[in-house]
């Protein structure tokens, strides 16, 4: 029985990696949703009596997806979400069940009472029915994420000011058609080449009737003094506050810091990564594609010439004004503390078993 | 459920050819598993499902031969894209061609709907499900006999082998392929093919390898037995359309995937380097394997013991608990797992594989080198050495443009040491001779880029000037012509035996006369040419005109046959010294024999010719025209007057 589960669950792993590898889900949203499914189908099926050994299984599955997709941040974002979740319960079920808490507890008293529940040995009955309704909040909590961050958009979209953006972004494209129920604004988009999706979102703007102009991407700098506000997604957020995004955002962002311009990027909460920017192993954080989008292959004498086509752009922190999350907004500095509300951690580091 | 996905309709499938027919990558791979020969630290093969289960493709079925079918069954499950996958094993041991396959598959009835054709050694990124869907809906609107697209890449690269080799004449609106031929140099096109603006006639297409088959093509190579590769099948399609009432369609890869086919060690480099260079993704190490990618396309396996003066450069790869010595440098070139590599080794453009070790101050360029092979130290390999697996190289060698295996099996090869045998290309008369089997591209100083070839080059290149089936037909009318003279067959059997190998290979009636005069003045062997001086080479090819001249007789009737011997004969003896000193002589003997015409010898004289050759040559023969020209004015004169 245990054996059978075993294999359905290298399976699953199998296939959800591979899908990932293939770019099967193309947005960080479905990305999102598909992990958390497969933790839920994890943690129903994985044979556990105590905390810890659930929390093992899980953390062993994480480290074998996040090391064989070391560049889709969001599932780690994800996985060490869950296992925070699965902690929270424990504790709170824990502290529930041991004595009513007073209320009034003395910071010395929450101190120390924190080390003897942190072993996850002991059984608690239920656990797995509350792990399953808090993360229904936390799928619910992902779903609402664009909604939540573009009702905030009232307040940072005033009338009659010239917004750019880069690229596509779907945080982006809500934020914009919310103000624009009320407010009338003016969109500069870039072109975002090579993949152009700016394109799109100009069509989908334009369908909403909000006045939006396509440029492409050299003339950004042009326009930048004449821009209110830089507004754009992200792919994900580095822990120090600073953005893995899409590439030529980096450019953007200089020229805004050149003319002062606010650079506001809008993140929900599951897009805040744990890792750092590794100065020495650039290329690691970086995915190179085929350059096909940048040279026709036919075109190329492919033996003499290195066509290189980066997916992403990493801004740093000094370059960003503001993150807007579902939660409301933060300054870069502030994502730190973010990081260890949201994230346990003990889990920073999944490839360290604890005992 | 099993049950039920069989039967369901829609189902796509692909087949993968394992077995390649040829011995191009020999002794790497040998000919049975040459699709398990690494490619950038993984096998072909892996490539090859990988791509299909990117694009959607469950079902497939792997033809192998039944003797590397255990090899390719393990390494299969050890890919990680061939898990999702639905592997059908098919093998046979009669199988001697793509061909065969095919009437291999129509007997299994293993294919039931459309399915996708391939060999295992394509490497790409091809959305395949809409070319499949496109090919559908073409057959169930428009055309009911579309039973083929192929797929070709579109290919800008000037030093791709491949590229120019094959003219092709498709519709530009609908893609179906008009005319079809793989022939460097010349090649004729029908007229009304030119004159039709709506056509394309394109020579920037590289071969993928990869068709679209409706389920009519297999029956269709079981029913034609002399189709043995794909060359055949479109040639034959296309010959008789309408007979076979078959069309068949291309479609050409550009911008929107990339799609390459290794079949020989130049196009191993050219895809080697489109890996490394990324057009293949997410086919990239880093993502298949555990590589880390570095700036300048440098991807540095796991576990790797790199010494601190070790200089890697551009578009490299070296492979896992690989172990490298201090001052060694290594460039554009592919190092396997496992490897030990000593102090002031120089790798340079080569494809070392798994397990090799490497001693202290070697060098090595452009070379491939086999699993497990030792090369010890100070030694020099260079220029498309080719290296099979466990060879032991001495110190101090120094090799160039060689094959090494590790034994010797053939009892041919020539011993270096005990275990390095040099492979004697000209000694092999087992090989095919017209099979040309090209070596890694080098570049000279020059930096012009050479390839080298192991076959005679004189065979290669009467290959590479005319057409297969018209080098097939001279071929065989040589042989009839040199058995009939020597056994004294009477030349109205030597007559039907030419007419029947111009009918199977469908040769036209003026180059049939063409052919024909080609082979007659060409009987002797190189051999006796050498053995023969001027005079004697003169008498012997009159006895032999002699003799063949009921053949003559029946092939050189009208005006434009003479125009078609007179151009053999010249043809021939811009090759050969000893023809060209005595070609007057030769037109003069068959003029005297009534097989030329007066007329016809006259226009020849006077075309005008642009080389320097024919120049010469009819300055030689301006004497025979003046004294044609008095011949015409006093017929009564002698007609012996010249002839000695």
């Amino acid at each position: 029985m245990l054996d059978v589960d075993g294999k359905t669950h290298e399976m699953l792993l199998d296939n959800y990696i591979s899908n990932l590898k293939r770019k099967k889900w193309e947005s960080n949203y479905v990305i999102a949703e598909k992990t958390i499914q497969l933790f839920r189908h994890f943690i129903d099926t994985i044979h556990w009596s105590t905390t810890i050994e659930l929390l093992n299984q899980l953390r062993e599955y994480g480290f074998r997806i996040t090391s064989a997709l070391p560049l889709q941040f969001i599932v780690g974002n994800i996985i060490r979400r869950i296992l925070n979740i699965v902690r929270e319960e424990y504790t709170a079920a824990r502290k529930s069940s041991e004595e009513e808490i007073d209320v009034q507890d003395s910071l010395h008293k929450i101190v120390t009472s924190e080390d003897d529940v942190d072993d996850y040995n002991s059984i608690v009955p239920e656990l797995k029915l509350s792990i399953f309704e808090h993360l229904d909040e936390f799928q619910i909590e992902i779903e609402s994420s664009n909604e939540d961050i573009s009702k905030q958009a009232l307040e940072h979209i005033h009338s009659n000011e010239i917004i750019l953006t880069v690229g596509k972004s779907s945080e982006v494209e809500m934020f914009f058609i919310e103000a624009a129920k009320d407010r009338t604004f003016e969109v500069f988009i870039t072109e975002c080449s090579p993949l152009n999706h700016g394109r799109q979102l100009a069509l989908n703007l334009s369908k909403h009737k909000i006045q939006s102009t396509l440029i492409p991407d050299s003339t950004m700098f042009g326009i930048m003094s004449r821009v209110n506000k830089v507004i754009i997604g992200v792919d994900s957020v580095m822990a120090n506050g600073g953005l893995r995004t899409f590439n030529g955002c980096h450019a953007v962002a200089l020229a805004a810091a050149h003319y002062s311009v606010p650079v506001i990027v809008l993140a929900p909460m599951y897009k805040l990564s744990s890792r750092y920017l590794c100065s020495y192993n650039q290329d690691a954080f970086n995915e190179f594609v085929s350059p096909a989008g940048v040279l026709n292959y036919s075109d190329s004498v492919a033996s003499k010439v290195d066509v290189y086509n980066p997916t992403y752009d990493y801004v740093p922190p000094d370059n960003v004004t503001l993150f807007i999350s579902n939660n409301g907004g933060h300054s870069p500095s502030y994502v730190y503390r973010l990081l260890s509300e949201i994230y346990h951690p003990l889990d920073y580091d999944l490839s360290v078993h604890n005992k | 459920m099993s049950t039920n996905k069989v039967q369901k309709q829609d189902v796509l499938q692909a087949v993968v050819v394992a077995s390649f027919f040829h011995k191009n990558f020999w002794p790497a791979a040998d000919g049975d598993s040459a699709c398990l020969m690494p490619l950038v630290n993984r096998p072909l093969l892996h490539y090859t499902l990988d791509m299909l289960e990117s694009s959607g493709i469950v079902d497939v079925v792997v033809f192998c031969s039944s003797g590397s079918a255990d090899r390719i069954r393990d390494s299969v499950q050890l890919a990680t894209g061939a898990r999702r996958l639905n592997v059908v094993y098919t093998t046979s041991d009669t199988c001697r061609s793509f061909g065969d396959v095919l009437r291999h598959l129509d007997s299994c009835a293993l294919i039931r709907n459309d399915f996708v054709l391939l060999w295992g050694n394509v490497v790409g990124r091809l959305p395949l499900l809409p070319l499949v869907k496109r090919f559908k809906s073409l057959r169930e609107s428009g055309d009911r006999g579309a039973v083929m697209t192929i797929i070709y890449q579109r290919s800008g690269d000037p030093d791709a082998a491949s590229v120019g080799d094959q003219t092709i004449v498709l519709a530009a609106d609908t893609g179906r392929v008009l005319f079809h031929n793989r022939a460097r140099g010349k090649i004729n096109l029908p007229l009304e093919l030119v004159l039709d603006s709506t056509v394309d006639i394109r020579r920037d297409l590289v071969d993928t390898n990869v068709v679209i088959c409706s389920t009519a093509v297999p029956p269709l190579f079981a029913d034609n037995f002399d189709f043995q590769t794909k060359d055949d099948f479109v040639k034959g399609l296309l010959i008789n359309e309408e007979i076979l009432n078959s069309t068949l369609y291309a479609h050409v890869v550009d911008g929107d995937g990339y799609a390459g086919e290794v079949y020989d060690w130049p196009s191993y480099q050219r895809v080697t380097r489109d890996v490394l260079h990324r057009w293949t993704y997410p086919q990239v190490p880093e993502v298949v394997d555990k590589y880390s990618l570095r700036y300048g396309n440098v991807y540095i396996g796991e576990n790797l013991k790199l010494a601190l003066t070790c200089n890697l450069g551009n578009d490299t790869v070296v492979g896992s608990d690989s172990k490298f010595g201090s001052s060694t440098s290594i460039n554009n070139a592919i190092i396997g797992k496992n490897c030990r590599i000593g102090n002031n080794v120089r790798i340079e453009n080569s494809y070392i594989f798994n397990d090799v070790t490497i001693m202290d101050g070697s060098v090595i360029r452009f070379s491939v080198i086999g699993d497990n092979s030792v090369i010890k130290e100070n030694s020099h390999i260079s220029d498309s050495c080719i290296l099979g697996g466990g060879v032991v190289i001495e110190p101090n060698t120094d090799l160039n443009q060689i094959r090494i295996l590790s034994s010797d099996s053939t009892k041919k090869s020539k011993k270096l040491s005990a275990k390095a045998y040099a492979y004697n290309a000209e000694d092999d008369s087992d090989s095919d001779d017209d099979q040309d089997v090209k070596g890694l591209m080098f570049r000279k100083r020059s930096w012009s880029i050479n390839s080298c070839s192991s076959s005679d080059d004189d065979t290669a290149s009467v290959a590479a000037s005319i057409p297969d089936d018209t080098c097939m037909f001279y071929s065989e009318v040589v042989d009839s012509l040199i058995r009939g003279f020597e056994d004294h067959v009477h030349c109205d059997n030597l007559i039907l035996e030419i007419n029947s190998s111009r009918y199977a290979y469908n040769i036209n009636y003026r180059e049939a006369n063409f052919q024909v005069i080609r082979a007659m003045l060409t009987l002797n062997s190189k051999a006796e040419l050498e053995a023969l001086n001027q005079v004697r080479y003169y008498t012997q090819l009159q006895s032999k005109l002699d003799y063949f001249l009921p053949v003559l007789r029946n092939y050189i009737k009208s005006m434009d046959s003479c125009e078609d011997c007179l151009s053999a004969i010249e043809d021939i003896a811009k090759g050969e010294e000893l023809l060209n000193t005595v070609i007057v002589k030769v037109i003069h003997h068959l003029y005297n024999m009534n097989i030329l015409s007066e007329e016809s010898i006259l226009k020849w004289h006077e075309k005008e010719e642009d080389t320097q050759f024919a120049k010469t040559v009819r300055e030689k023969a301006n004497k025979l025209i003046e004294w044609l020209k008095d011949a015409e004015e006093e017929t009564d004169s002698d007609d012996n007057d010249d002839s000695s």
